[in-house]
């Protein structure tokens, strides 16, 4: 897992990044792991890498050790952003309380430029929420759909 | 026709108004316009960090999420206090760091940059470019 500067299009990264911070685990047929940053001096401060390896999905580890944020991937590649850790409040009044996740959606070209498709955050649709939502659970069990 | 990535939210493209042509120093109007460059045009999936806890006296962070949501936060390393977590610059720049819990003095974020002349600020951190 990593980001541009790193990700190899035939596999794996030039430099990894990232360290396990619980074993991969798969559910529902989608496999994923918690993970934290491990090569930069400033800490915790960074979100989770942009492109994948082998998971479908990872999250970052919160103050209490659950997971706070979690990141899908399809062809290695950011799609979807789930987030929980704080209140979210969209242009338009709509607003995700902490602890329910908001849906941000990102494309990611072969040039590596990455673009989130609308500054609205959504709810999960009822696919998401079958697909990723056991996986989410298994790593905080405290988050809303 | 808008020509950047991200519009702004109201409130800081009235910030950026007021501000414009009335900066107290020469690093505030850097900060100001590389602030709402960044915001329209340069995507922080990962989060770019503006400001390091250990690079200041009162271990401040500033963290910029996506495009202009704002992460302020207090402590040291990886010990830290709830963090606020605003959708704009202007909540983030308007947040009392004493109520928050970060400061003994009663000062906003703004006024604390202000006050340190931005000293710290980085504008080079975007962890998906780095």
């Amino acid at each position: 897992m990593g980001n541009q500067r790193q990700y190899l299009q035939s596999g794996g990264f030039s430099e990894y990044l990232y360290k396990d911070e619980s074993p991969k685990v798969t559910i529902n047929g989608v496999t994923g792991k918690m993970i934290s940053k491990v090569t930069d001096p400033t800490g915790t401060h960074d979100g989770l890498p942009t492109y994948s390896n082998t998971s479908d999905i990872y999250f970052k580890k919160g103050e209490d050790g659950l997971a706070s944020q979690a990141k899908a991937y399809k062809d290695r590649k950011t799609i979807l952003d789930f987030d929980w850790n704080h209140t979210h409040k969209n242009p338009d009044g709509t607003t995700f309380p902490k602890g329910t996740v908001h849906v941000q959606v990102y494309k990611v070209d072969d040039n590596g430029n990455i673009v989130r498709l609308s500054k609205k955050a959504r709810p999960m649709t009822d696919y998401e929420i079958k697909k990723y939502g056991p996986i989410i659970l298994y790593f905080n069990p405290n988050v809303k759909f | 026709m808008n020509n950047t990535n991200n519009d702004l939210w109201p409130e800081d493209l009235e910030l950026f108004a007021t501000m414009e042509g009335k900066y107290t120093s020469q690093n505030e109007k850097e900060f100001f316009e590389k602030m709402r460059h960044k915001m329209e045009n340069e995507i922080a999936p990962s989060n770019d960090l503006i400001m390091f806890e250990e690079d200041n006296e009162e271990n401040i962070y500033i963290v910029r999420c996506v495009y202009d949501e704002f992460i302020v936060g207090h402590g040291l390393k990886g010990h830290y206090d709830e963090e606020f977590h605003s959708m704009n610059l202007s909540e983030a720049l308007n947040a009392n760091l004493k109520e928050l819990g970060f400061t003994e003095r009663d000062i906003s974020l703004f006024d604390w940059l202000r006050e340190r002349d931005y000293k710290g600020v980085r504008y080079n951190h975007n962890y998906a470019f780095i």
